[in-house]
């Protein structure tokens, strides 16, 4: 039994070798492997969900010809470029990063494609082209193309977006970002970082003399961050954070982190896979705005409040949250500490 | 006027990105150094020289002569890259390769730095971890953007004066200080003298690391 249009419910048709051949007649030499896997169980029955079957055969088909055509004729620049195709891109890619060995990968298959690759993958506009070659590098990264980025890669600028800062995908905000941070890492400053960085070597200086007294062993990438951490922080935040208050920090950090890639990167993806079929990349540009919108709020709002958390604990005055003109309270704490160094310079 | 949002951003990047990719790369470096006893020796030597004192600490002027340390550096930079995916682009017009393919504008371009600095092409050799390749002669003929380890041009790294002082601060007084010898965990004890040492296992989500750390005994250098 099945429910037609109608909505009665009614008894289909048993077998009529006319109506049969009308069905067959379109399919040609499919007609063996079709009437054996639908005509000869279903449509001598009683059940005739065999045209239901039949239909949404075809309707698939047709589908995954239309995208297949759309990727192909996407203008994509991998099209171009030797290298891995569609799934054959998409799933070693995704193991690869899975488990941590993205890098292997792209060594990988730039031994065995070349030193450009057009990596392509499964849906439109979705494609990345690993350089390798110096020469196009330089044209790239130093040369005519200006690095504005306004999307990366699929996924990849919506996480950017949710970490921001020098990471951030667009232009004109990274330029107003890149300008901030300058000064703190302008050659006027370099002068006073050996001190800084000896009076954070001073821990693991004291850890490796006890370690060499007793004859220990240590696990130097934990001792190394630990210096670093002290470092950086002197730096931005103009003193050293509390042992309790950095680990803290890099938690909710890592937190954040996780976040960004649950709920940005992996949705982007999604979306960005699903998106495909807006008709216009207008439209789909709009989608990916409101989206990003709103991520970044939930993002930003956690990150804000850690770091100023993080520079109350180190002890950083920080104003009142009206904060006009100094952009609040975290502005304050790089006016007070990241800026007046190279203003007394 | 800046923004509470654009400052944050910057605290939060400063600091994922400020302190685990040097420490990362020392790492790494420690690792290779002690895997080549004869080059921590002459590490040593060098570092002895520079700083007459056991317990002196590097300057900037001190740090102009360390040249082995210095070459050392860039080649665990080189072999041991923290930013392996690299950096990501999307051209904002188009261009045409030196191959002859022409790359649209728009196009998403990825500069994958693990992947070029083990290419042969560019690095012969390129698991052996040797310092020379950074000396004049080393280096003559290769292409600048060979080395993207801090990439370059306006989006290169902000904080690559900032690692390289305080790497080499750090490293030149841990080589003056002590003598280091792996050992394969917690527990373990040093390899024995030309045992082959298996490189660390590593683990690359945002920054590529070592994924279980890198154990060491030390010993006090007397002199």
């Amino acid at each position: 039994m099945c429910r037609w249009p109608s909505g009665t419910f009614v008894r289909p048709p048993t077998f009529n070798p006319t109506h049969r051949d009308a069905v067959t007649a379109g399919y040609g030499f499919m007609e063996p492997i079709v009437t054996n896997a639908f005509l000869s169980t279903a449509w001598t029955s009683d059940n005739s969900w065999s045209a239901v079957a039949i239909a949404a055969a075809v309707l698939f088909v047709s589908a995954a010809w239309m995208v297949f055509k759309r990727v192909s004729d996407d203008g994509s620049p991998s099209n171009t470029l030797p290298g891995p195709r569609y799934f054959q891109s998409l799933v070693p890619m995704m193991s690869a990063m899975l488990r941590g060995q993205l890098h292997r990968y792209h060594v990988r298959v730039v031994r065995e494609y070349g030193e450009n690759v057009g990596l392509r993958f499964p849906a439109p506009w979705s494609h990345m082209v690993l350089l390798t070659d110096p020469a196009a590098i330089q044209e790239v990264i130093v040369g005519a193309n200006p690095p504005k980025a306004p999307e990366i890669a699929i996924g990849l600028d919506w996480a950017a977006e949710g970490v921001g800062g020098l990471l951030t995908a667009e232009w004109e905000d990274w330029l107003v970002q890149r300008r901030l941070v300058r000064p703190a890492m302008s050659e006027a400053l370099v002068g006073s970082w050996p001190a800084i960085v000896e009076e954070q070597s001073v821990p693991l200086m004291a850890h490796l003399e006890t370690a060499a007294a007793d004859d220990s062993v240590v696990e130097m990438d934990a001792l190394l961050m630990d210096v670093f951490l002290g470092i950086i922080s002197r730096i931005t935040l103009g003193r050293r954070l509390d042992d309790n208050v950095a680990r803290e920090l890099l938690t909710d950090i890592g937190d954040i982190l996780d976040e960004a890639m649950g709920r940005i990167f992996l949705p982007a993806v999604v979306a960005d896979t699903l998106m495909v079929a807006t008709p216009t990349g207008r439209g789909r540009r709009d989608a990916r705005t409101r989206v990003m919108a709103k991520m970044k709020d939930s993002i930003g709002q956690r990150r804000e409040a850690r770091a100023a958390a993080a520079a109350e604990a180190a002890g950083v005055r920080i104003k009142g949250d009206d904060g006009a003109g100094s952009g609040g309270a975290i502005g304050e704490i790089f006016s007070t500490c990241c800026w007046t160094p190279r203003r007394r310079g | 006027m800046i923004s509470a949002a654009q400052v944050s951003s910057q605290l939060f990047t400063f600091i994922v990105a400020g302190h685990d990719t040097t420490a990362h790369t020392l790492s790494f470096l420690l690792y290779e150094v002690c895997a080549a006893p004869h080059l921590q020796d002459e590490l040593a030597a060098e570092a002895a020289a520079a700083l007459p004192e056991r317990l002196d600490f590097p300057t900037r002027e001190t740090l102009r002569s360390v040249p082995l340390l210095g070459r050392t550096f860039k080649e665990a930079l080189r072999k041991h890259p923290v930013a392996a995916t690299g950096t990501l682009r999307a051209l904002s017009s188009a261009l045409r390769l030196p191959s002859g393919e022409r790359l649209p504008a728009g196009a998403r371009v990825n500069v994958p730095n693990f992947a070029i600095h083990r290419n042969p092409g560019h690095w012969p050799d390129p698991e052996k971890f040797d310092p020379d390749r950074f000396t004049p002669e080393g280096s003559e003929g290769r292409h600048k953007q060979a080395f993207q380890a801090f990439s370059s041009g306006p989006r290169g790294c902000i904080g690559q004066g900032l690692a390289t002082v305080e790497g080499l601060s750090v490293l030149a007084a841990i080589f003056r200080r002590f003598e280091l010898r792996l050992v394969d965990g917690p527990g373990g004890e040093p390899y024995p003298d030309g045992a082959a040492i298996p490189e660390p296992a590593d683990h690359n989500m945002i920054t590529r690391k070592p994924a279980h750390g890198v154990w060491f005994k030390v010993t006090a250098r007397i002199l």
